[in-house]
């Protein structure tokens, strides 16, 4: 989340694309994500709630990682889904 | 050992007399994310040779740096950032042997000159706005879209991939209703503001 700062001051856009991205008030995704599991407290937590609906990279980012956690591959994915698994070797 | 949570696999692993070559209980953790791993590539890569090199980097560096896990977040958390920061690397490389032209953005954000703001307050008003606007007008894929494309630079096929999108013209077709539903809400604005005192 605090990957990128503003930078679109004086392009044409330039707010459309600094809307976009990270702003200086983002936390990490690690920091964002303790905030947002209660572990902080219940105020916190819905600060970090209300943020991550304002802003669109936070919510874009906790979205990616929801997909990371949670979604299944399409059934046309599957044969080569079983080859690059089959090429994994840790170390 | 199925029962047992992600973060109890590593405390298991970390336990006095627990063995440092093969491992049961990370050899657990990580057969649960292997497939995973490989289908996020996958969609990065949309080629299962580099995705297969991919997710190999991913795994063996998520295996050698397991020991600086802190357990500040979850290890799927700790897991999907070096997948994602991986593949972004490997997008913007890609991006930079082959460009791909970019979408436009909106028509631009309506100048909010406020009397006594001076011009970085105004620019940051402009920039609340604009997100305003992408909250309430824009449904989630569109942001998600907007998001990768113009912030993430992302190459709108692999956004198409990376989110599973099925309609024929994939995230193509997101901007393009973004865009116009944006510029619609920024000329609602720019009207009312700048309708004349009756």
């Amino acid at each position: 989340m605090n990957v990128q700062r503003p930078n679109g001051n004086g392009k044409p856009n330039g707010a459309w694309r600094s809307a976009l991205k990270p702003d200086p008030t983002c936390l990490d995704l690690f920091g964002a994500m303790s905030l947002l599991s209660g572990q902080q407290g219940e105020e916190l937590r819905l600060a970090a709630e209300q943020h991550v609906l304002d802003c669109p990279w936070c919510a874009t980012e906790v979205d990616l990682l929801l997909w990371f956690q949670q979604t299944h591959p399409f059934e046309s994915e599957l044969p080569d889904l079983d080859f690059v698994e089959s090429q994994i070797r840790y170390t | 050992m199925q029962n047992l949570t992600d973060e109890e696999l590593i405390q298991l692993s970390r336990a006095p007399g627990a063995g440092t070559g093969d491992d049961p209980y990370v050899n657990e953790l990580f057969t649960r994310y292997r497939r995973r791993v490989a289908l996020w590539c996958l969609r990065f890569a949309n080629d299962r040779d580099e995705a297969a090199d991919m997710a190999q980097e991913i795994l063996a560096t998520a295996w050698r740096k397991l020991d600086t896990f802190e357990g500040r977040s979850r290890f799927s958390t700790w897991l999907f950032t070096l997948c994602r920061n991986r593949c972004l690397n490997a997008v913007r490389a890609r991006a930079v042997r082959n460009p791909s032209p970019m979408e436009e953005l909106p028509d631009t954000v309506p100048d909010m000159k406020i009397e006594g703001l001076d011009d970085a307050l105004v620019y940051r008003t402009r920039i609340e706005a604009a997100r305003g606007w992408i909250r309430d007008e824009l449904d989630p894929t569109e942001r998600r879209v907007m998001v990768m494309h113009f912030a993430e630079e992302m190459p709108l096929d692999t956004i198409t991939r990376v989110l599973g999108l099925t309609n024929t013209s994939g995230a193509k077709a997101y901007v393009v209703s973004a865009r116009r539903k944006l510029t619609e809400a920024a000329r609602k604005w720019k009207a009312q503001h700048e309708r004349p005192a009756s």
